[in-house]
C-alpha cells in the first residue's frame, strides 16, 4: 500500500508564476492537492493547465513562487520528490520503433532498479500484456494512453499526474480508467487529473481546481463547487410573460429567464437570506396574481455549468 | 555511469532497422564490395589487375572505411543525440527525476557500444582480405593492423562524438548530418587551401585526425597542416570537449 505522511499535501504551490517572454502563463498560483485523493484540474484550452503541470514537474523554469511535491521542496529535492511521481504530460509519447515493453524498459532504466520488476505488473494493470511486444507505432491512441499510465506505475507512484488521460479511450476504456483511478486512490495514492471532460472529472474526482488565464479561480470538493453557483429555481407556471415582471420585483431575485417552457429564477447569493422564504415569496406573488403554478424546484447546477460560469465561457459554449 | 541507462540507449539504437542496415552497408558492405570487385577483376585478368589484398589494398580500403565509417558514425551519433527529444520521450525521462547530465552522459557509451562492433566488423573484413587476398603482394604486419584499428576507431569515433554533441545542442538530426558531412568533405578541405589562415588551419579536425594516422595508412602524401602529434591530440580533445560540453549544456537547460 502506498501512502503519504499524514497532513502532507501531494502538491502545494505558493505564488507559482511562469512566464513565456512577456506573457504570464501561470499567475501566482496557490494550489493545494490533498494526498490520497482524485483531484481534477479543469480549465479551458490555453488556461495554463499543462504549463502548471510542466512547471511543478520541473520541466520548465518558473519565474517566481515556490512549490512542494510530496512534501519535498522543489527544485531543491527534485530527484527525491520525482522518484515516487508518475506523470503523463500532454499526450503520452514513445519511441515508435520499440515495443510497448521496450519503451517501459527505457523509462525504468532512468528509475531505481526495482522499476524493471514492475513492468509486467504495470502492463497487466492497464490490460496491455497481450500487445506488449508489438511496436508502439502500431498502437491506437487508446493503447498509447494505457501504456502511458503503465509507464507512470513504474514509479510505484504516490502521486500520478495525468494530463488528459481519457483522450482516445472508448466508453469501456473510460469506465475501466475510472475504476483504476478509484483503486489507486484507495491504495493511498494521489491522482492529479487534468481534463477538459468535465463530466468525467465530476464522476472520477473528489476535489477539483478550476484554472483560467493562468489563475486558479476556485478549488475544493466537486459538490461544493457545483453548489457554490448562485441558487437557481425552475418554475413551471401559466402566463410566463406576466410572471416575469412579478418575479423580478421580488427582493433577492437577480435575474429571470425563459428556459424550455419554464422560468429560471437566479437568486442573489445572500447568506443572510433564506432561500426557502424566498421560494415561498415567489410562489405567493404568482398565486396572488392568479398565475397558475405547476411546479417549483431547485435547479441542480452541474460542475460543467459552474465551470463555464467561472471561466466566462458560457456564451461561447452556447 | 548507469549501466541500465547505457543499455537503454543501446536498445534505442539497435532496434532502428534503417540505422542498423545503413551502418552495416557503410562499414562492412562497402569494403566487402570493393574487395570482391577487385578480386574478381584480378582473377579474371591477373596481368592487368593486382590482387585485392596486400599493402595497397589495405591502405586504400582503410581510407575508404574512414570516410564511409565517418558517415555511419555521424548517422549514429546524431540519432543518439536527438532520439529522445524528437520523439518527446525526453520529457518523460526528465520527469523521472533523473539528472539531465546523467541522461546525456549515457548516450556516449550507449552509442559507442552500438558503433564500435559495427566499425570493428568492417575493419576485420579489411584485415582479413588484405592478408587473405594478397597473392604475392606484401601484407600489412600485425603491428600495423593493430595501429590501423586504433586509428580507424579514433577517426570514426571522433565523428560520432561530434555528431552526438552537435545534435544534442541543436536538436535536429538532419541539420547535424548536413553540417558535419558538409564540413568534413567540403568545408574543411576548402579551408585547408586558404593559406591566409596560416597556422589557424591546424584547428581543422580532419588534419588532426590524419596527423595521427600510422605510417602506411591514409594520406601520407598530402601536406601535413598539423605540426605535431601533441597539437593534433589537443585539437581533437578540444573539438570533442566543445561538442559534448555544448550538447550536455543544452540537454541540461532545454525545456522538456
Amino acid at each position: 500500500m502506498a501512502g503519504s505522511p499524514d497532513g502532507v499535501a501531494a502538491v502545494e504551490t505558493r505564488g507559482l508564476t511562469t512566464r513565456f517572454g512577456s506573457r504570464v502563463a501561470i499567475d501566482a498560483v496557490d494550489l493545494r492537492v490533498p494526498a490520497a485523493t482524485a483531484f481534477g484540474f479543469l480549465g479551458p484550452n490555453g488556461a495554463g493547465k499543462t504549463t502548471l503541470i510542466r512547471t511543478i514537474l520541473g520541466l520548465t523554469h518558473p519565474a517566481g513562487g515556490s512549490w512542494r511535491l510530496l512534501g519535498r521542496p522543489m527544485p531543491q529535492e527534485r530527484s527525491a520528490a520525482l522518484r515516487r511521481v508518475g506523470a503523463i504530460v500532454e499526450e503520452p509519447r514513445f519511441h515508435p520503433h520499440l515495443t510497448g515493453r521496450e519503451n517501459l524498459r527505457i523509462i525504468a532504466a532512468a528509475r531505481e532498479p526495482a522499476a524493471d520488476d514492475r513492468i509486467p505488473g504495470a502492463l497487466a494493470r492497464v490490460g496491455l500484456t497481450p500487445r506488449a511486444d508489438e511496436r508502439v507505432g502500431k498502437y491506437s491512441m487508446g493503447m498509447r494512453q494505457r501504456l502511458g499510465v503503465a509507464r507512470c506505475l513504474l514509479a510505484d507512484p504516490l502521486l500520478l499526474i495525468l494530463d488528459e488521460p481519457m483522450n482516445g479511450l472508448d466508453p469501456a476504456g473510460i469506465q475501466e480508467f475510472r475504476e483504476m483511478v478509484a483503486t489507486l486512490v484507495q491504495e493511498g495514492r494521489t491522482v492529479f487529473l487534468s481534463s477538459h471532460l468535465l463530466d468525467e472529472v465530476e464522476k472520477t474526482c473528489d476535489q477539483v481546481a478550476i484554472i483560467d488565464r493562468g489563475r486558479i479561480l476556485m478549488q475544493g470538493q466537486v459538490a461544493d463547487i457545483a453548489r457554490s453557483a448562485k441558487p437557481t429555481i425552475r418554475i413551471r407556471c401559466g402566463d410566463l410573460d406576466g410572471a416575469i415582471p412579478l418575479l423580478q420585483s421580488v427582493p433577492g431575485v437577480q435575474e429571470v429567464t425563459r428556459d424550455d417552457g419554464a422560468l429560471l429564477v437566479i437568486l442573489r447569493s445572500d447568506p443572510s437570506a433564506s432561500s426557502d422564504d424566498l421560494v415561498a415569496e415567489l410562489n405567493r406573488r404568482l398565486v396572488m396574481a392568479s398565475v397558475s403554478v405547476y411546479s417549483i424546484a431547485p435547479e441542480r447546477v452541474s460542475l460543467e455549468e459552474r465551470f463555464l460560469e467561472l471561466t466566462s465561457r458560457l456564451e461561447d459554449a452556447g | 555511469m548507469s549501466l541500465r541507462l547505457m543499455s537503454a540507449e543501446l536498445l534505442k539504437l539497435r532496434k532502428r532497422r534503417g540505422l542498423v542496415w545503413w551502418s552495416l552497408v557503410l562499414s562492412v558492405g562497402i569494403v566487402s564490395a570493393v574487395f570482391a570487385i577487385i578480386e574478381i577483376l584480378h582473377l579474371s585478368s591477373p596481368a592487368r589487375h593486382e590482387a585485392a589484398g596486400g599493402m595497397d589494398g589495405y591502405q586504400g580500403s582503410i581510407i575508404g572505411l574512414s570516410l564511409a565509417g565517418s558517415i555511419a558514425a555521424i548517422l549514429i551519433g546524431s540519432a543518439a543525440g536527438t532520439a529522445d527529444v524528437s520523439t518527446g520521450v525526453f520529457r518523460d525521462l526528465v520527469a523521472t527525476g533523473r539528472s539531465r547530465w546523467a541522461l546525456f552522459a549515457a548516450r556516449i557509451p550507449g552509442s559507442l557500444a552500438f558503433f564500435v562492433p559495427v566499425i570493428t566488423l568492417g575493419y576485420i573484413v579489411i584485415a582479413a582480405c588484405s592478408v587473405g587476398l594478397a597473392g604475392s603482394e606484401a601484407t600489412p604486419g600485425v603491428s600495423l593492423i593493430v595501429r590501423g584499428y586504433g586509428w580507424i576507431l579514433l577517426a570514426t569515433g571522433f565523428d560520432l562524438l561530434l555528431a552526438l554533441g552537435l545534435s544534442s545542442l541543436i536538436g535536429s538530426r538532419g541539420t547535424t548530418i548536413g553540417v558535419l558531412i558538409g564540413y568534413q568533405f567540403l568545408g574543411a578541405p576548402l579551408l585547408a587551401q586558404i593559406a591566409l589562415l596560416g597556422a589557424a588551419r591546424q584547428a581543422l579536425f580532419p588534419g588532426a585526425i590524419n596527423r595521427l594516422a600510422p605510417i602506411g595508412v591514409a594520406d601520407q602524401g598530402a601536406p601535413r597542416l598539423v605540426h605535431s602529434d601533441v597539437v593534433a591530440v589537443v585539437v581533437i580533445l578540444c573539438w570533442v570537449a566543445a561538442a559534448l560540453g555544448a550538447g550536455a549544456w543544452r540537454t541540461a537547460t532545454r525545456d522538456a
